[in-house]
């Protein structure tokens, strides 16, 4: 019986190529974007699982509730926390891991690398892998740990242990014994370290933030057994803030505005609501595709079905039973799925490297490492294939012998059978319209945010962070002199904001007079001089802050400040225009602040977060967290890079330079989305690939199926004309009937979609009359063809072969 | 061995309802060579299928060596089509894309149990009939008369003790036609017992008896003695 069943599989797709082709193609490409997509999903899934009992590490993170701003959740805390909570928990298993750049020296060059200084506690909770080393002893004050990467940079080699490396980190140059070697990090992880040190009270020593509530410096991590262990100590948590931080002002306990919260570790890559519905879209866009393909074999199958209810007849008279069929048809069905899945496989090896190219991803096939998962993986593929295969082998089984014989016509399923492939047709094109107007919509959103105004002039501007642990306030004035002395640079401001930089956010409660409390809370910043100008901002009213106003930054703080607001500040203060904002008086605490200047509100972070409001206020050394930004022009930008390189390597030779341009910098904020849409989009053109495989094999069936009635309406009289239209219309009515359902659908998800973004597109008839007319236009052409042949055949030969 | 007794058929569609035939009672024994005649639509077809078990009765009953074909399971006639019965059509009914050989290996295909080895089966059922020479061709590269060959092959293949014949000469000329009659009547003197359906009467006059059928009630039985 398997004999025959292999050797009709082998005769069926041989013989009938363009058959066993369109189903083999429609099954590979579906199973190739499920497979890839599978891995997709499972990769943004997985981060951090690769940590031994990771699902016991809890982050105690930051959830920020400001006046009048949506609730903020973080991962970040305070940098005494771990302290504070220690003397109120003593027996709590936790370590910080707080993210700094250090500088180290690579030959004649001055390197930055990725370093976390850690508590003595971080392997009882982060049982990473080592090389090399001892982890008791890792940790010990004067050493440090390297990833096999920095080993290799630095000395060539990993068996490293007992050398020594001179890194400058914020406890200021010194030189450590290197303890152990780290195996380097996995791709899935948000952990971003190469060097791994103890963190001492000196390091910390010049940070008046470290212990002031309110700020987020590093990530505070806590161990415990069980989830109900981590809920209960959660429980007492907002008692435990308001019992060490007090009231955030009079009546309003701390916890109401800065809470603590216990969240799990293996969560936070997809904590935020966007990415984590991202990761579904995508995964779903694969398992639809699969599921169009499916979708293609039961129509492809059940449409030849009619072609081999002879051969049904025959085996049920020669003594088949229906069960001997339907493994029959089940088993083929079987077969050319496991094809399918072989030639779907090698497309995924072939395209991943296109894939991670064009979506920025590392995802990988290891067979070694994820056999377990592939093994799911095509199981499941095989599963579906035989699910796909059961309708058509039920209705291939159920072919009355007797009525099959005796008919001259082939049967098709019946009535009922021609409504499930229309049916199916309709979600299959259905699908393939809406995902066509989402690509667009998406790609569209992501083209406008690049261009889109932010309130600065993005382009011909180079940022410079400065804020270095050895970069000295002098320093960076003489970094900034030499800058201006660039030929090409027009101007040169600072401040501690940036496009695409959030090293440093700062915000306060402002209070206008007459009110007894301050509610509005607004972001600050400090700007030196030219730092409008340098960014080519927009002033709406008044004027920007500069050095000859001398109430711009009086020297006595006592004094009232004068300070710029953006546009955004405007509403939260009640102020109905930028000239109504002119002169008024503010409060921050007690400094009294002028407004003197309204701006366009410059768009320095993500398009999706809240945009800020703000105050720039007038500091003509800005000393905390400073970054410069390069006006330049008539110089193109690789030559300004090398300009300013050099400028900064006589300015600050042991400083390592940071020098992105601007629209470099804001890139981060549109390339998980851009990424994502890549994926999406190619996805849902192999979705329509598959579709239009489907559409034409139908269309092909449909037309032999119908030589006869092309014929005798031939022999009636009708014209060529005639019989292509009605061929063409009886495939264009579902067609149309997809496009009245996906327009709906696609208009929803993408409106839904583009809420997320502060400034956002307008969702135009444009796509939807495209993607509805691509497919009707697709469809007319693959069925005008085949119409075409039919119509041109001589009617006699159908008769006569009837 | 076999015996119809008050065998009914009718077809209902949405609202007419067609008799195929109509209280027919019929007794055939083993080794008889039966030609069923009549005009076209009258029954003779539907007879056959009944026979063959690839159609049931309305009512009646079908006694097939002392069981009751008419109320047995799909799964137990299934396997009486496997073990008993032979079938030869008008329009042959080979598989395309199956090989001569490999449509007559589907013969055996759903047997339990074989006689004798496979391979000696079907040489032997294609010795019999003269295809051996175009085992390895598909069926289109084959004449009308070569094919009904194969498709008889297919159907003695197994050794059925019942081959049912619906108009096997129909779709071919005098000469090929003449060819199939030849190797039905040995067939039928090995031992086998035999129905064909036919519309050619000196056909049917090769038959040991000739049953007709008019609007689906059997008006004639006539035993004929072979010279």
């Amino acid at each position: 019986m398997l004999k025959n069943l292999l050797l009709t599989f082998y005769r069926v797709t041989v013989r009938h190529p363009l058959y066993a082709g369109l189903n083999l193609l429609g099954l590979s490409f579906g199973i190739a974007v499920f497979m890839t997509l599978s891995l997709y999903a499972r990769f943004e899934t997985s981060f951090e699982s690769w940590i031994p009992n990771a699902d016991k590490i809890y982050t105690l993170g930051t959830l920020w509730t400001l006046p009048g701003r949506p609730e903020n959740q973080t991962e970040g805390s305070m940098g005494s926390l771990f302290d504070q909570l220690h003397e109120d928990y003593p027996d709590l298993l936790e370590t910080r891991v707080w993210p700094i750049t250090s500088t180290l020296h690579l030959g004649a060059d001055v390197v930055s690398e990725h370093e976390a200084l850690v508590d003595p506690d971080f392997f009882k909770l982060f049982d990473l892998p080592l090389v090399a080393g001892d982890k008791a002893s890792a940790l010990e004050p004067g050493r440090i740990m390297l990833t096999e990467t920095i080993a290799r940079k630095y000395f060539g080699r990993t068996d490293v242990l007992g050398e020594t490396l001179r890194v400058s980190d914020p406890e200021g140059p010194a030189t450590y014994v290197v303890s152990a070697v780290l195996r380097d990090l996995p791709r899935n992880t948000d952990l971003n370290f190469d060097l791994v040190r103890l963190l001492t009270a000196a390091s910390h020593k010049d940070d008046n933030h470290w212990a002031h509530w309110g700020s987020i410096t590093l990530n505070t991590y806590a161990r415990f057994e069980t989830g109900a262990e981590a809920e209960h100590f959660g429980a007492g948590l907002d008692d435990f803030v308001d019992r060490k931080a007090g009231e955030a002002r009079p009546g309003v306990p701390y916890h109401k505005i800065g809470a603590l919260r216990v969240l799990k570790l293996r969560q936070s890559h997809l904590r935020d609501q966007q990415s984590e519905t991202a990761v579904v879209t995508l995964a779903l866009v694969g398992l639809l595709s699969f599921f169009i393909a499916a979708i293609n074999f039961i129509n492809l199958s059940t449409a030849r079905a009619g072609m081999r209810a002879r051969e049904v007849a025959v085996r049920r008279s020669l003594g088949a039973t229906r069960t001997n069929l339907c493994v029959q048809f089940l088993g083929e069905a079987l077969l050319m799925t496991a094809a399918a899945s072989i030639c779907g496989l090698s497309l995924v090896e072939l395209c991943l490297p296109l894939i991670n190219s064009a979506g920025g991803l590392h995802i990988s096939l290891d067979y070694r490492h994820q056999g377990g998962f592939l093994a799911l993986l095509i199981g499941g593929v095989l599963l579906l294939g035989v699910l796909s295969g059961i309708y058509p082998a039920v209705v291939l089984s159920g072919f009355q012998p007797a009525q099959v014989l005796a008919s001259s016509r082939s049967p098709s399923g019946g009535r009922f059978g021609m409504r499930v492939r229309e049916v199916l047709v309709i979600v299959q094109f259905a699908v393939v319209i809406a995902f066509f107007v989402l690509t667009w919509g998406f790609e569209r959103q992501i083209d406008h945010m690049k261009t889109a105004d932010v309130g600065f002039q993005r382009f011909g501007l180079m940022i410079v962070p400065a804020y270095d642990s050895d970069m000295t306030p002098t320093m960076v004035q003489a970094v900034k002199t030499a800058f201006q002395q660039v030929p090409g640079v027009s101007a040169v401001g600072i401040g501690n904001s940036a496009p695409g930089d959030e090293n440093l956010t700062s915000g306060t409660n402002i209070k206008l007079p007459g009110q007894a409390v301050g509610d509005i809370n607004l972001t600050y910043s400090s700007v030196g001089p030219d730092f409008f100008t340098a960014y080519g901002a927009t002033l709406l009213a008044g004027r920007f802050l500069d050095e000859a106003h001398g109430d711009d930054s009086p020297a006595d703080q006592s004094k009232t400040a004068n300070i710029v607001v953006s546009r955004e500040a405007l509403r939260p203060m009640g102020f109905k225009s930028p000239e109504d904002a002119l002169d008024k008086t503010l409060y921050s605490g007690k400094q009294r602040l002028t407004i003197v200047g309204v701006v366009e509100t410059l768009r320095f972070r993500s398009p999706k977060g809240e945009t800020l409001p703000m105050y720039y206020y007038f500091n003509r050394e800005v000393t905390n967290a400073p970054v410069l930004a390069v006006r330049y022009d008539n110089v193109s930008e690789s030559e300004m890079r090398r300009r300013l390189t050099d400028a900064w390597k006589a300015a600050a030779p042991d400083v390592p330079l940071t020098l992105v341009s601007a629209p470099e910098n804001l890139d981060k904020y549109y390339k998980p989305d851009r990424n994502r849409s890549s994926l999406f989009g190619a996805g849902a053109l192999v979705a329509a690939l598959v579709g239009c495989i489907g559409l034409y094999g139908m269309a092909s069936f449909t037309a032999s199926r119908r030589m006869l009635e092309v014929a005798v309406r031939k022999v009636l009289g009708a014209s060529r004309k005639a019989l292509i239209s009605l061929l063409v219309g009886s495939f264009l009515r579902p067609v149309l009937i997809a496009n009245l359902i996906a327009v709906p659908v696609a208009f929803f998800v993408l409106s839904r979609w583009l809420t997320q973004f502060n400034d956002h597109i307008a969702v135009t008839p444009v796509p939807f009359l495209i993607g509805g007319g691509a497919a009707i236009l697709v469809a007319a052409v693959t069925v005008g063809m085949l119409a075409w042949n039919a119509a041109n055949s001589e009617p006699g030969r159908a008769l006569r072969h009837e | 061995m076999i015996a119809l007794k008050h065998v009914s058929r009718l077809y209902r569609s949405d609202d007419i309802e067609t008799t195929a035939l109509l209280d027919v009672n019929l007794t055939i024994n083993r080794g008889e060579f039966v030609a069923i005649m009549g005009p076209s639509g009258c029954g003779k077809s539907t007879l056959l299928n009944i026979l063959g078990t690839i159609d049931r009765p309305t009512t009646g009953a079908y006694m097939f060596e002392g069981k009751d074909l008419a109320i047995m399971s799909e799964a137990g006639l299934a396997e009486h089509r496997a073990n008993h019965l032979g079938f030869i059509f008008q329009s042959f009914n080979l598989v395309d894309d199956l090989t001569i050989r490999e449509n007559i290996e589907l013969g055996l295909l759903y047997r339990k149990t074989l006689s004798g080895s496979k391979k000696t089966m079907v040489e032997e059922a294609m010795d019999q009939v003269g295809i051996a020479h175009r085992a390895r061709h598909y069926p289109h590269q084959l004449s009308g008369g070569q094919q009904q060959r194969a498709a008889i092959a297919r159907a003695i293949v197994g050794r059925p003790s019942l081959l049912l014949a619906d108009e096997p000469t129909g779709n071919l000329d005098s000469e090929n036609g003449h060819q199939v009659m030849e190797i039905l009547k040995s067939l039928n003197a090995s031992g086998v017992t035999v129905i064909m359906v036919t519309h050619s009467q000196s056909q049917a006059d090769q038959a040991s008896r000739v049953v007709n059928i008019l609007d689906g009630r059997m008006v004639l039985s006539v035993n004929r003695v072979l010279a």
